[in-house]
């Protein structure tokens, strides 16, 4: 057996914690340079939407503090119902504007629908004979009042 | 060194890294935030919402204050206090309604 510095299982953490550090750099660089994070906190509108800039605040700050005491102590730390409620909070009223803006684009989206294509409205007989003529085949005759 | 200290001081500095980098973005306008203020009115104008103001203003106390009790007693995770638990969520609301009725609004 050849004497080598580390053992195997050194080795496999070593690989594991390089591993997650380039992984850690990469999503800093991809930040700071190479994704396009202009629209981070817009809604599909291309507003800024409140909602999503809070649940960014709150998520940085409860996350943050989870994740600097796991790695202080090793071990994940209780959750305060207090911070979940926070965050249950700016979920919540993430998911019901979201909901609202749903709905009201949707009417938006029918309204400019309703005024732009007005529906047809059928005039007797006309759409058929018309169709029958495209298709080549046999005119049907005027229909009679 | 050992691989659970590396990766230990590793991660500290992304959790201040990737906060640091996009605090810094927002402030210097490289991600958007035109119309964070604004409610688009039935007609698709923007109007200024005091709404939107008063939870941003919530948002971001009831944050620091987080932070403040954390970096005062940095062994637990701070709890929110009850007080700002309330107003949040009135707060929150408040802004719900605001946008219900303005959706309320545009549909009739």
């Amino acid at each position: 057996m050849p004497n080598v510095p580390f053992s195997s299982q050194e080795l496999l953490k070593w690989s594991g914690a390089i591993f997650v550090t380039l992984l850690e750099a990469y999503v800093v660089y991809a930040i700071a340079r190479k994704w396009d994070m202009r629209r981070l906190i817009c809604a599909e509108n291309g507003d800024a939407s409140m909602s999503r800039f809070q649940l960014l605040l709150f998520t940085f700050a409860i996350g943050g503090g989870y994740f600097y005491l796991m790695l202080q102590k090793a071990a994940f730390p209780p959750i305060d119902v207090g911070a979940l409620g926070l965050l249950g909070i700016s979920s919540g009223t993430y998911a019901i504007s979201k909901g609202i803006q749903a709905s009201r684009d949707t009417n938006a989206a029918a309204q400019a629908s309703a005024t732009t294509n007005p529906p047809a409205v059928p005039t007797g007989g006309s759409l058929s004979s018309s169709a029958a003529a495209g298709a080549g085949g046999p005119t049907a005759p005027p229909r009679q009042p | 060194m050992r691989p659970d200290l590396f990766i230990r001081d590793a991660t500290g500095a992304f959790l201040i890294l990737v906060p640091a980098v996009i605090g810094w973005q927002i402030l210097t306008g490289r991600i958007e935030m035109g119309g964070m203020l604004y409610e688009r009115d039935p007609a698709g104008r923007l109007v200024y919402s005091p709404a939107r103001l008063q939870l941003l203003l919530v948002s971001l106390a009831g944050a620091a204050q987080l932070l403040w009790r954390f970096t005062g007693n940095p062994d637990h995770l701070a709890s929110a206090n009850p007080l700002v638990l309330a107003g949040m969520g009135a707060s929150q609301l408040s802004y719900l309604a605001s946008k219900a009725w303005a959706a309320y609004q545009a549909k009739k």
